[in-house]
């Protein structure tokens, strides 16, 4: 630096142009973003984790049955997309969006910066909407890579076949494609709803820990209130809207009410961290002001379980399985897939010896009950029976079907192979395909 | 530097560069900032004393608005300064304790993040401020991988990309080798000359003592003594300086005779000596007189050292006995006096 007084006096230096803005700070965060390693590998897994997970499972004859669409992923390329919806609803979003959410102003506490950053030419308010910005950036990049790169890993290692829908009917390349962006779209809000989640606690806490963990341990703590019946007020209810979009009558309800909780959710946190940005004191080494840190920590850990606890308290709703609407789902669901099957075989379904025959219609007189117990029923659970009749009233053809109803309104039902045959069976080009009738998803409907 | 036919400067428009009235700061029951009032005109180099805890370092994150005042104005560039929404005023820089960096982005890439965050600089500014402060071969390596000096010359350069016609520092020198913090003080004084208004703190008193045109003593929040160094220097106690002699029971013994000079036994052998120059000069050529051989004789404590301890409070060296230490702030002693006397 010797030469800096030489330098400074004869070199005309810039004049001072500060004016730095929301762009700037965004365009700062997304470059520091783009170096982290943490980063990059959680962007590899979007872009390499389904078509990984795809090759695996194409090498083994065990699927994921116990996921939607899992039983398919064999068979059309269109069922690997719905397969990650469904991962990532579960706990994959949360994390992969809570590695930068929740530590991206948590960050600044840890390296020291925020003198440097706060004592350059931007205000306050544009580091906050700056830094909100990329959290969100890079949560809609998560939400696009898995989408993308699953969609095109199905189709490039299976292809582009009809995959058969929760309704049970077979749904077209060009169908599925579409309910295949829409139902990845459904995901947009709740996700950038944990992002903002992870900003609050990344703000509130501090600590880049936290603020990762805070958003998946809520979100396992949301799940766990699902699946007691608490959902309306859940934001991992959300992610299951898009189960209502494919189903025999699509209802955009779940959706709206899922984006409504989302935006609830994006607001209360946004304000609540502006407000504890806007008003923190940077205070550096002062022993006092340090006090306060773990006062707040404490005080957002105390707001945040009670949070969740009124919020569960508020969202309790009966649950949607019961035995009307798991009559109607099933039966109507089994229907179309028998016709499914007749497409298949190019010929008559046979169940329990009965045949029926493509073209005549099927009447089916449904009555699912808990196993065990007399008249209506309600509730998930694996002990359901629904019971198919057909025929005279006095001297009815029947047969049973096991049905594992889950919390999301969705179930699993199997029928015995002795009634339907084997899990492979061969369709009318003597390829081996599978049986549609051996087991099938699907999700209650309003009858 | 700065643009002299520019009106919009403070100097040109015969304003303080900065003006603090009345600030006030508490965290919780600590008084950290009591009322300070502070000014520092364009091209004045005003320095900030006082002990560990005496509030210089909250006043300077106060100015910088990392901290909000409970109370208090303050005027930068002759603009109120408003927390709530303004960003920071233009052509105000700085940094407040060691300047903090990205360590696992390049040195060249701080500053360019930095640059944008306040809008850019022109072209090839950042290689220029990279080689003011000595950086360049290292602009592409890993700032975590910087020592405490160089990431102090980084905190400079980011402070240099634009012309400050206010400077804030908190201990710019601190972590630098001699020849560094000997190319700070050349740097400030450049900056100043040509109307750059300069507020720094530091320990050092004999940096002060060199460098700066005004001071401002600091202790617990409150401002004890402001004004020139010329002034301070002529309202100073006497100089403090040890001596060692063949015989130091001899020279304690004629000190006592001689009014003038105080002298004080160490406890590692030597005398602690308080008198004005022209009476230490008496006594020295006594001790000549009287066949004491004098084998060592050292300035302990300056003028300004010696008024700066009386006015804060705090212990020299010698109060405590032994003439071979030497006060020297740390960073761990730092945070554990600011909780006892903030």
């Amino acid at each position: 630096m010797s030469a800096a007084a030489g330098t400074v006096g004869a070199a005309p230096l810039p004049v001072a142009r500060r004016g730095g803005g929301v762009w700037d700070v965004y365009r700062v965060e997304a470059r520091k973003l783009s170096s982290q390693l943490l980063v990059r590998i959680a962007l590899a897994v979007c872009v390499l984790g389904p078509f990984l997970f795809l090759a695996v499972i194409k090498t083994q004859a065990t699927l994921p049955a116990d996921t939607l669409f899992g039983r398919w992923l064999h068979t059309s390329g269109f069922a690997l997309p719905f397969v990650m919806l469904g991962f990532a609803g579960e706990a994959g979003f949360f994390v992969l969006v809570s590695v930068v959410a929740g530590d991206m102003f948590a960050s600044e506490d840890r390296y020291g910066t925020w003198q440097t950053v706060l004592t350059r030419g931007c205000r306050r308010q544009d580091v906050f909407i700056g830094k909100t910005l990329v959290a969100a950036t890079y949560s809609l990049l998560v939400v696009l890579l898995l989408a993308v790169s699953s969609l095109v890993s199905g189709l490039i290692l299976i292809g582009s076949q009809p995959v058969i829908g929760l309704a049970g009917e077979l749904l077209s390349p060009d169908r599925a494609l579409s309910l295949t962006l829409l139902s990845w779209s459904t995901a947009i809000l709740p996700v950038l709803a944990f992002t903002s989640l992870g900003l609050l606690f990344s703000i509130a806490t501090r600590s880049g820990v936290i603020g990762m963990l805070a958003p998946v341990v809520i979100g396992g703590m949301m799940a766990l209130f699902s699946i007691l019946g608490f959902r309306t007020l859940m934001l991992t209810t959300a992610f299951d809207a898009w189960h209502a979009l494919l189903i025999r009558s699509p209802d955009p309800g779940p959706f709206v009410q899922g984006s409504i909780v989302s935006i609830a959710y994006i607001a209360f946190c946004l304000s609540l961290g502006w407000r504890l940005v806007g008003r923190r004191d940077f205070a550096g080494s002062v022993p006092a002001a340090r006090r306060v840190d773990r006062t707040a920590r404490i005080r957002a850990g105390v707001l945040a379980v009670a949070a969740v606890l009124v919020l569960g308290a508020a969202s309790y709703r009966p649950s949607p399985i019961d035995s009307s609407s798991l009559q109607y789902s099933v039966t109507s669901t089994l229907v179309n897939l028998m016709h499914v099957k007749q497409q298949l075989v190019d010929g008559p379904v046979v169940i329990k010896g009965k045949t029926f025959a493509p073209g005549a219609p099927i009447h089916l007189r449904p009555s699912c009950v808990r196993g065990g117990q007399e008249g209506p029923s309600r509730g998930p659970g694996n002990d359901w029976v629904c019971t198919m009749e057909i025929g005279p009233q006095g001297n009815p053809f029947q047969f049973e079907i096991d049905v594992d109803a889950k919390g999301n309104g969705c179930f699993t039902a199997s029928m015995d192979s002795l009634l339907v045959g084997p899990l492979s069976i061969y369709d009318y080009r003597g390829h081996t395909v599978i049986n549609p009738l051996y087991e099938f998803d699907g999700c209650v409907d309003t009858p | 530097m700065s643009d002299p036919s520019s009106d919009s400067t403070p100097r040109a428009r015969n304003e303080p560069a900065l003006a603090v009235k009345g600030l006030v700061k508490h965290f919780e029951e600590t008084r950290a900032v009591d009322g300070v009032d502070l000014r520092v005109e364009p091209g004045e180099i005003r320095g900030l004393l006082g002990p560990n805890g005496a509030g210089k370092t909250t006043l300077m994150r106060m100015l910088f608005g990392l901290v909000r005042p409970d109370r208090g104005d303050v005027k930068l560039l002759g603009k109120k300064w408003d927390w709530a929404s303004s960003p920071m005023v233009q052509g105000v820089a700085g940094f407040v304790e060691a300047p903090s960096v990205y360590p696992y982005l390049s040195g060249r890439c701080n500053l360019e993040l930095l640059a944008q965050l306040d809008g850019g600089v022109p072209d090839g500014r950042i290689d220029e401020v990279l080689e003011m402060v000595r950086l360049s071969k290292m602009a592409g390596r890993k700032a975590g991988q910087y020592s405490s000096g160089m990431r102090q010359r980084l905190g400079l350069a980011a402070v240099l990309l634009h012309v400050p016609q206010l400077l804030v520092l908190d201990e710019p020198s601190i972590g630098l080798d001699p020849v560094g913090a000997r190319d700070i003080r050349a740097l400030l004084l450049s900056l100043a000359l040509d109307g750059t208004a300069v507020l720094f703190s530091s320990h050092n008193v004999v940096e002060v003592e060199g460098l700066c045109h005004t001071v401002s003593i600091m202790r617990s929040g409150t401002v004890v003594w402001d004004g020139t160094l010329a002034r301070l220097r002529a309202e100073a106690p006497a100089p403090a300086h040890v001596l060692w002699t063949s015989d130091d029971d001899a020279a304690a013994a004629l000190a006592e005779r001689d009014h003038a000079v105080s002298a004080i036994r160490g406890e590692s052998g030597g005398l602690t000596l308080k008198a004005e120059t022209r009476a230490l000069d008496d006594y020295v050529v006594a001790l000549g007189r009287a066949g004491i051989a004098v084998r060592r004789l050292e300035l302990l404590m300056s003028p300004l050292e010696s008024m700066f301890f009386e006015l804060t409070g705090a212990r020299s060296s010698s109060e405590e006995g032994s003439p071979e230490e030497e006060p020297e702030p740390s960073e761990a002693s730092d945070a554990e006096t600011l909780g006892a006397s903030q």
